[in-house]
């Protein structure tokens, strides 16, 4: 009878135990460089092999509603960010097969660059601390119960984005001569079908949230960069 | 959240609406409460979107015989299936994408029970249950910082079968083993991955059954 009783609350024990662990659910750290995106697509009915050389803009596009000007002046100067961006990809077509020339040439290929960096605030109402160790936003619609104090708490992050595009020389060269001799406002409200249309073949966008470690970030967009590249086997001259 | 707890605790005090007493009865009382850890196993649809077991699932019962042999009542439970897919690149028709992919389901069912005891007289206790209401379930997938996701409540229903074993006569404790299929009703044919016709998983539950 007292070994029974014995395995018994053993028993008891040992259920409590897993039923206390169960309602605690955890899953690995994440890092921000797991959740960063690589995205890439094509224009499937153009022929990559026919064509031979590239021209990269001359400066990678900025747009930010965060970056102060001194951040963005580090960016442009000798050795900074746009200087890392443009050498990374003209290694990686040149690495496919492809030529650099010079934007003045009839390059085959205009690669334009351009860096996004924006600020996002998110809201919610914390009530309950759940999902440790879980990478997230978790929305509400808990109702608050009297005694249990609920409040607004607001967290800001920032998101960057890469996006490389490479366009028809022909195409763009086209646009270029219609586009010559007007101003701004008749090429905005220009008729639509009467502007020549500019033929993307490849787009990438390279996404993620920003460290607070510029290293850190630098080194996620150069692997971001690779991955585009890495994923667009038809490139391959 | 209020309507999870009105049902919840519709389920589990209409247990004790109606009650037959087991008298005489040393293993076997009138009123049946239990604790169970559960894992879980996903099977069909679910398994495909997410093949990955769970080990860390709850469930409590509780019910009262309503005759010699049946005992009505009602059960919440909890079961979370959770994978990570490592950083890779998938691709698709016009080019690819290079991520970490996040899947999660989580599942509360919340259902009346009605389960019958062959032999509510002897030491072991074998018994078929069947439990039908509803389940809230939690579908997500994350791709990188982007969610897609699907929450919803869904009509279920679950068989069941499984042994009590007090530990000992007139012991208002015991051993509760039971496999449980849990089966529900849902159905999307407009999802971006794949289409679903159902969300179904096996539970192994082991828990505690106190009588009185």
């Amino acid at each position: 009878m007292a070994k029974l009783r014995l395995w018994g609350s053993l028993s008891a024990m040992a259920v409590i135990t897993l039923f206390m662990a169960a309602c605690y659910e955890y899953h690995d750290d994440t890092y921000l460089d797991e959740l960063d995106v690589t995205l890439s697509y094509y224009d499937t009915n153009y022929n990559f092999q026919n064509n031979t050389t590239f021209a990269i803009r001359d400066s990678v596009g900025i747009i930010s509603d965060y970056l102060s000007d001194s951040e963005i002046a580090n960016f442009y100067k000798p050795g900074g960010g746009n200087d890392d961006i443009k050498t990374l990809v003209r290694a990686n077509l040149v690495a496919l097969g492809y030529t650099e020339v010079s934007e003045d040439a009839n390059f085959d290929f205009g690669v334009n660059l351009v860096v996004g960096a924006v600020e996002n605030t998110e809201y919610y109402y914390s009530w309950w601390y759940g999902y440790y160790g879980y990478y997230g936003w978790y929305y509400g619609g808990w109702y608050p119960y009297y005694g249990y104090p609920w409040y607004p708490v607001s967290y800001t992050y920032q998101k960057g984005a890469l996006l490389m595009e490479m366009v028809d020389g022909e195409s763009l060269r086209d646009y270029r001569e219609w586009a010559e001799d007007k101003t701004q406002g008749e090429i905005e409200n220009a008729d639509p079908d009467e502007v020549p249309d500019i033929n993307f073949v490849w787009q990438s966008i390279v996404s993620g949230v920003a460290g607070s470690e510029k290293a850190y970030n630098q080194q996620r967009t150069e692997r971001g960069i690779n991955e585009a590249f890495d994923q667009s086997p038809y490139l391959i001259k | 959240m209020k309507k999870l707890l009105i049902i919840s605790l519709f389920a589990l005090f209409s247990a004790g609406s109606f009650s037959y007493a087991q008298d005489g009865n040393p293993y076997l009382q009138k009123s049946l409460m239990t604790f169970s850890y559960q894992m879980g196993f996903p099977t069909g649809d679910l398994k495909e979107f997410l093949p990955e077991n769970d080990y860390l699932g709850w469930d409590f019962e509780l019910k009262s015989m309503v005759t010699h042999n049946l005992a009505l009542g009602g059960h919440i439970g909890y079961q979370g299936f959770y994978k990570k897919y490592p950083r890779d690149t998938y691709e698709f028709p016009q080019g690819a994408i290079t991520t970490t992919i996040f899947k999660y389901y989580y599942t509360i069912p919340m259902q009346m029970v009605a389960t019958w005891f062959f032999t509510p007289e002897s030491m072991v206790q074998p018994y078929l249950g069947m439990n039908i209401g509803v389940n809230y379930n939690e579908r997500r997938g994350e791709i990188g910082i982007y969610l897609l996701e699907d929450n919803s409540w869904n009509f279920s229903f679950a068989p069941e079968a499984g042994v009590i074993v007090p530990f000992g006569k007139y012991a208002q404790w015991g051993a509760n083993v039971r496999a449980k299929y849990n089966y529900n009703v849902y159905n999307r044919d407009e999802d971006i991955t794949m289409d679903f016709n159902n969300l179904a998983y096996w539970n192994m539950m082991i828990g505690l059954t106190y009588t009185w």
